[in-house]
């Protein structure tokens, strides 16, 4: 029958409104404000899963996030891995299935929107329960700009299955008049269903907000599904509850073992009963109130075991009044049953000893062990904690950051006081960010005092079997695993934790962590507070990746930095290289080309016509000021001062360690003006290095730095022919060699746009490099296009600029380099000045290591076949046969090409003395075999530099 | 972490990066220092429990670089002061 | 800069978009403002005149900027409009072909001591607007946007998301900001903010 065990009129969901779910394959009917585990006991459905290990049936024992077993995999309508049922709201188009233990990941995409939220907050409060909300309605009441997170669906925390007039009213009504209020308040915003599970330096605390998950198959497709909140609070209030957790005793795994707090919650706030016939087991008051309401539900509660040799007074009037029996000093030792309960086995506990065991039958035994504050947000804020022996439990002691904990998180026990605590910490909390407040006056409660609990982890067993005494049912562990934990030596329970897996789980011990150091303690005589806990780190409960990646996915992943050209690039067919976020042309390959030849194509017609690229990404920074010059000097190992207005030259810059760092061309646009350039993948790093230089050690130099990299786009003309279709474009600017020599430039107009003209070349051809705002790119390419298409002008990428550049043996720092090369490792002693008293990385030069004969060197290499391809990064060694190993390493291939204008395969590679074996032969492993290689000097092409003027 | 920066006020540390210690400076004349002391100035940094003048640069925003006393146990930053300035007694 | 030219007010002019970073971009905008009733809009501006400007915080350019250069965060002026971004830097925005006489002008008090640049081409600016804009921005912003902590005259150099940019908070339309992106990332931002802004469609 559907909702055997619902009630006819109690709880909080809306029976106008049943939801059809499947769970194992079974249709059942739910009602909206049920959660998944609500909805099967409502329906007698008490086993969810098996143990992991023991394969053992479990069932539902809690109600929120604490759940330790009742794990599912939900299959619809988002697959999901390993939920508790308990977390799981019960929507439209829900299909689920038991799990022991882990879940698989869909191979299905996710189709659902995630995203990210920055807020800031006055006072941000996590908990919506009784603390939270007065302690948000006394703070959003000073003014404060309150945030409130509470991760269930409707705010309340226990009032949502507590009973007792507040204020002569339900306490839902009153929670409704302060939800009401704080709606009405500007700058306060309070988000259900948001967890915030990690709480990080300066009041950092981040969350997650389930927006639609509960609208299940109805989920609108633009919202997201769930949002990462990260949130700056000026001041935090925890009233985030505390946790029930359970005893060990024997066979305490079986279904229809409940912790007592959630059968309650599943009794007011979901009409459920947990059963027809209930024993309850306690070590505090807490459990009593569980009784009472099932017994006047009709469930008939056969005894109340409390494991402390009195009991108070009031309560053991009110359970006589509900026929139930109260059993001092006795305890559950154990429990029967197939797949659930059938019966418990009661005894008497004296002097840690148990007598007198009476059986009795029963479907359902209601545990409570007592009460651990929810201190993990706090834990992780860097609070201490200590241990409170008359609650049995350790409370937060020492804050770090401004937080204020409140409520059952601190250890308040009745209702009196966690409203007590909200109003008193609301205002705290609002008064230290300068707001004047007064606690919101507490609502009308009744009082009770507590008796304290008793401290009993374990329940003895006369056998000294502890095998089937759990004490983490998501990891199946026993109180016998820690016996073997202490009885190996170990004390900590952080090493008792990695020994046993205890608190490992899904929930990350949030009911077995406090009870396992309990149970050690126990074990080896000691008081908890010598033991403490382990360690609380983020995530409170488990984050889906989705939801941390936000909008960081597919095409917004990472930023992808295009150039003025893109958009042509595309259009004429370009195949892009991400050259670190930024996309460039690789290749421009011709219908029915594959790659080898559109590359052979466009080196080509660089070699021997005209050829352009798209060179914008190079870093560009503006230097200025009366020091630019000297200061250059001492970034660069090239002598930059003697430069003339109007010239050009290479630089090397080094770390103070002596290794290149990058390189690039100077230009002199004035005395106390220049233009750098950097390589692509280095220019904010170049920027950042030369400030850092600036700012901390010469601050006396007058320079200023800009960055221009987008400011200026590149087009590298590139070719013998490059001066001929340049000057079509160039008007009366003379191009010839003693008008415009290598590395000079020059501004002109062309074809109507000023442009910054540059004779440089990467290739060792004839090359113009031609500078103009973003806004006329389009235009100067598309110009250089048509000036030059009667002379096979053709677009060339990234590859044929490698080729071109390393046929002269130009390195790319970066991949011919790797922070362990020196410029003299390169063969760039010629970049390096010796008249400069200093620059940085000199001093380096001259360092034992440094100075070494056998370092590696920037050489070429030829393979005996001139049509064999080394492989990039593959390993060099000496000899044909591979020694045993370890085999002794030259070095290795940094960049390898196919060269047109060799008619063969070279390479360059970095080699142990490389200089000293030119001419000889090496091996080179490839597919795990030496192939030979010929060491040559790294440049291959037009050694005597005759190219470069046309 | 929120760091202050001395120019942009408190921002998020997304938007800074470590520059190692503070105070460590370049040497008047590297020529005249053995390689014992020029490795030292080179390679070896404190690693302090406890408080710690860093270089920090606030890349995303004003590019100045700083310094910022940071407690390296609890990651607390004591305070931040312009380059230039000395350390705060703290 | 001639008195023609600084008074030109910085929007009123044609909307030459040609060779912009964010030319493909325009039908995508008015979709959006469309599907969303105007809650969010997004609009690439006009070219402007960018010049870097490094400085003496003293240096007496009240003539050309309209009042003293002011503090990092904080804004000047109408047109020009000169941002605060370091301590001794600033960006000046200026209408479309000032970049020269602004320049000059600049120079003749800095003299040695500074630098100006033009940097029309490195930042596009793209205006935000509508009652929605500062929440779309507050998911990849980790600044507060609340209008009391980021207000008129108000600047920000942070991150959108992964991308470096300027914010700027102008008067006149409290609820609008703009956003300075450089230019390479230009089409990495708009392309967040529509996704940001997908929800608020109708």
């Amino acid at each position: 029958m559907d909702n055997e065990f619902r009630l006819a009129n109690a709880g909080r969901i809306d029976r106008d409104r049943p939801i059809p779910f499947v769970f194992d394959g079974t249709e059942y009917l739910g009602y909206a404000g049920d959660t998944l585990a609500s909805a099967l006991l409502a329906n007698g459905v008490h086993q969810v899963s098996r143990g992991v290990h023991s394969c053992r049936p479990r069932g539902i024992l809690a109600s929120g996030v604490t759940e330790p077993c009742a794990l599912v995999q939900v299959e619809e309508p988002f697959d999901e891995p390993t939920l508790a049922a308990t977390t799981v709201e019960v929507c439209a188009g829900l299909r689920a299935r038991g799990l022991s233990g882990k879940g698989a990941l869909t191979s299905r995409p996710d189709p659902a929107r995630y995203d990210t939220m920055y807020a800031h907050a006055d006072v941000l409060v996590v908990g919506g329960g009784p603390t939270g909300l007065l302690a948000a309605l006394t703070a959003a009441r000073a003014g404060a700009r309150v945030m409130l997170l509470d991760d269930q669906s409707e705010l309340g925390g226990d009032l949502l299955a507590e009973t007792a007039p507040l204020e002569g009213r339900p306490p839902i009504a009153w929670v409704s008049g302060v939800c009401a209020e704080l709606a009405g308040c500007q700058d306060v915003t309070v988000l259900p269903r948001t967890t915030a599970f990690g709480y990080y330096d300066d009041n950092y605390v981040v969350a997650c907000e389930r927006r639609t998950d509960h609208l299940g198959t109805a989920a609108p497709e633009r919202t997201s599904r769930q949002r990462m909140w990260c949130i700056r609070a000026r001041a935090v209030v925890l009233a985030t509850g505390a946790h029930e957790r359970s005893v060990a005793f024997s066979d305490n795994d079986r279904p229809g073992v409940m912790l007592a707090a959630a059968a309650r919650t599943y009794l007011h706030r979901y009409g459920v009963l947990p059963g027809r016939r209930v024993v309850v087991f306690t070590t505090n008051d807490g459990a009593y109130q569980a009784a009472i309401d099932l017994a006047g539900a009709g469930v008939p509660v056969t005894a109340l075991a409390d494991a402390r040799p009195e009991v108070p007074d009031d309560l053991a009037k009110a359970c006589a009044a509900a026929d139930i029996e109260v059993l001092a000093g006795h305890v559950v030792a154990g429990t029967r049953g197939d797949a659930r309960i059938s019966g418990a086995c009661l005894a008497e506990l004296r002097d840690g000893r148990l007598q007198g065991h009476r059986e009795v039958d029963c479907d359902t035994v209601l545990v409570s062990g007592g009460w651990n504050p929810a201190v993990h947000l706090f834990s992780q804020a860097g609070g201490g904690l200590r241990y409170d022996s008359q609650l049995a439990a350790f409370v937060p002691a020492r804050a770090r950051q401004r937080v204020f904990v409140g409520g059952a998180a601190r250890g308040a026990v009745t209702l009196a006081d966690c409203l007590a605590d909200g109003a008193r910490i609301g205002a705290q909390a609002s008064r230290t960010v300068g707001l004047s407040a007064d606690a919101a006056p507490m609502p009308a409660v009744l009082q009770r005092t507590p008796t304290p609990s008793t401290a009993l982890w374990l329940v003895p067993d006369p056998s000294g079997d502890y095998r089937r005494h759990y004490v983490d049912l998501a990891r199946d562990a026993t109180v016998a695993d820690i016996v073997r934990a202490t009885d190996a030596g170990l004390r900590s329970v952080e090493h008792v934790k990695r020994y046993t897996t205890v608190g490992t789980g899904h929930e990350q011990g949030k009911t077995s962590g406090v009870l396992a150091t309990g149970v050690v303690a126990t074990i080896l005589g000691v008081d908890p507070a010598e033991l403490g806990t382990t360690t609380f780190r983020p995530p409170y409960t488990p984050v889906t990746f989705a939801a941390l990646a936000g909008t960081d996915r597919g095409a917004l992943h990472d930023p992808v930095r295009v150039t003025a050209l893109h958009d042509w690039h595309v259009a004429a067919g370009a195949m892009f290289e991400n050259v670190g976020q930024w996309k460039r042309p690789w290749y421009y390959p011709r219908p029915g080309e594959d790659m080898a030849a559109a590359v052979w194509r466009e080196c080509v017609a660089a070699r021997r016509s005209v050829a352009m690229m798209d060179a914008s990404t190079l870093g560009k920074i503006d230097v200025q000021g009366r020091d630019a010059a000297e200061f250059l000097d001492r970034v660069y190992t090239t002598m930059m001062s003697t430069l003339r207005v109007g010239r050009i030259r290479y630089g090397l810059m080094c770390r103070a360690d002596g290794m290149v760092f990058d390189d690039g061309t100077v230009i002199r646009l004035a005395d106390n003006h220049f233009l750098l350039t950097t390589t692509t993948g280095n220019a904010a790093a170049v920027l950042d290095w030369l400030e850092e230089w600036l700012q901390t050690e010469w601050p006396h130099l007058r320079v200023y730095l800009t960055s221009v990299t987008e400011h200026w786009s590149t087009v590298a003309l590139v070719g013998p022919r490059s001066r001929t279709v340049l000057r079509r474009l160039a008007g009366d600017l003379a191009l010839d060699n003693a008008s415009f020599p290598f590395m000079a430039w020059r501004d002109a107009t062309l074809a109507g746009t000023t442009a910054r003209v540059c004779r440089i070349s990467f290739s060792g051809e004839l090359a113009f490099e031609i500078n103009v705002p973003w806004r006329h790119a389009q235009r100067i390419w598309t110009e250089l296009c048509d000036a030059g298409a009667d002379l096979g002008i053709t677009p060339y990428g990234t590859e044929t600029m490698h080729v071109l550049r390393a046929e002269k043996g130009y390195p790319i720092i970066g991949q011919d380099t790797d922070g362990t090369v020196t410029p003299q490792d390169l063969g760039l002693d010629w970049a390096v000045s010796k008249k400069k008293r200093d620059f940085i990385g000199k001093r380096s030069f001259s360092r034992p290591d440094t100075a070494r004969g056998d370092r590696k060197h920037l050489v070429g290499l030829l393979p005996v076949d001139p049509d064999l391809l080394l492989p990039e990064g593959c390993q060099l060694v000496a000899d044909a046969e591979l020694p045993a190993p370890p085999v002794p390493m030259l070095g290795h291939v940094t960049s390898s090409y196919r060269s047109p204008a060799l008619g063969r395969t070279f390479a360059l590679a970095l080699v142990e003395a490389g200089r000293h074996r030119v001419g000889r032969r090496i091996h080179a492993v490839v597919d795990d075999r030496p192939v030979p290689v010929i060491v040559t000097d790294p440049v291959f092409y037009d050694k005597e530099g005759a190219r470069r003027d046309g | 972490m929120l760091i202050e920066c001395p120019w942009c006020g408190p921002r998020d540390e997304t938007e800074f990066h470590y520059g190692g210690q503070a105070h460590v400076s370049y040497p008047d004349d590297p020529s005249v220092l053995t390689d014992e002391q020029w490795a030292r100035y080179l390679f070896y940094r404190d690693n302090p429990q406890g408080r710690f003048a860093e270089r920090w640069c606030h890349g995303s925003a004003c590019r100045r670089w700083f310094n910022a006393v940071r407690d390296t146990r609890t990651h607390q930053i004591v305070a931040t002061y312009r380059t230039g300035e000395s350390a705060p007694v703290t | 800069m001639t008195a023609e030219a600084a008074s030109t007010p910085v929007r009123r002019r044609p909307a030459d978009r040609t060779g912009s970073p964010l030319e493909g971009y325009v039908d995508r905008f008015a979709a959006l403002a469309a599907a969303t009733r105007g809650a969010v809009g997004v609009t690439e501006l006009p070219a402007f005149a960018h010049l870097a400007l490094r400085a003496d915080p003293q240096a007496d350019v009240g003539d050309i900027l309209g009042g003293p250069l002011p503090p990092p965060g904080h804004v000047i002026g109408e047109s020009p409009l000169t941002l605060g971004l370091g301590p001794d830097e600033w960006l000046v925005l200026a209408p479309d072909g000032t970049q020269t006489p602004l320049t000059r002008a600049l120079h003749r008090v800095i003299g040695a001591n500074g630098a100006v640049v033009d940097v029309s081409g490195q930042r596009t600016v793209v205006e935000l607007s509508g009652p929605w804009c500062r929440t779309v921005l507050a998911k990849g912003c980790a600044i507060d946007l609340h209008p009391r902590s980021f207000t008129t005259d108000q600047c920000a150099q942070t991150l959108i998301a992964r991308a470096q940019v300027i914010l700027l908070a102008r008067s006149g339309d409290p609820s609008a900001l703009w956003l300075l992106p450089r230019a390479s990332f230009a089409r990495y931002v708009a392309d967040w903010l529509l996704d940001a802004a997908l929800e608020y469609q109708t």
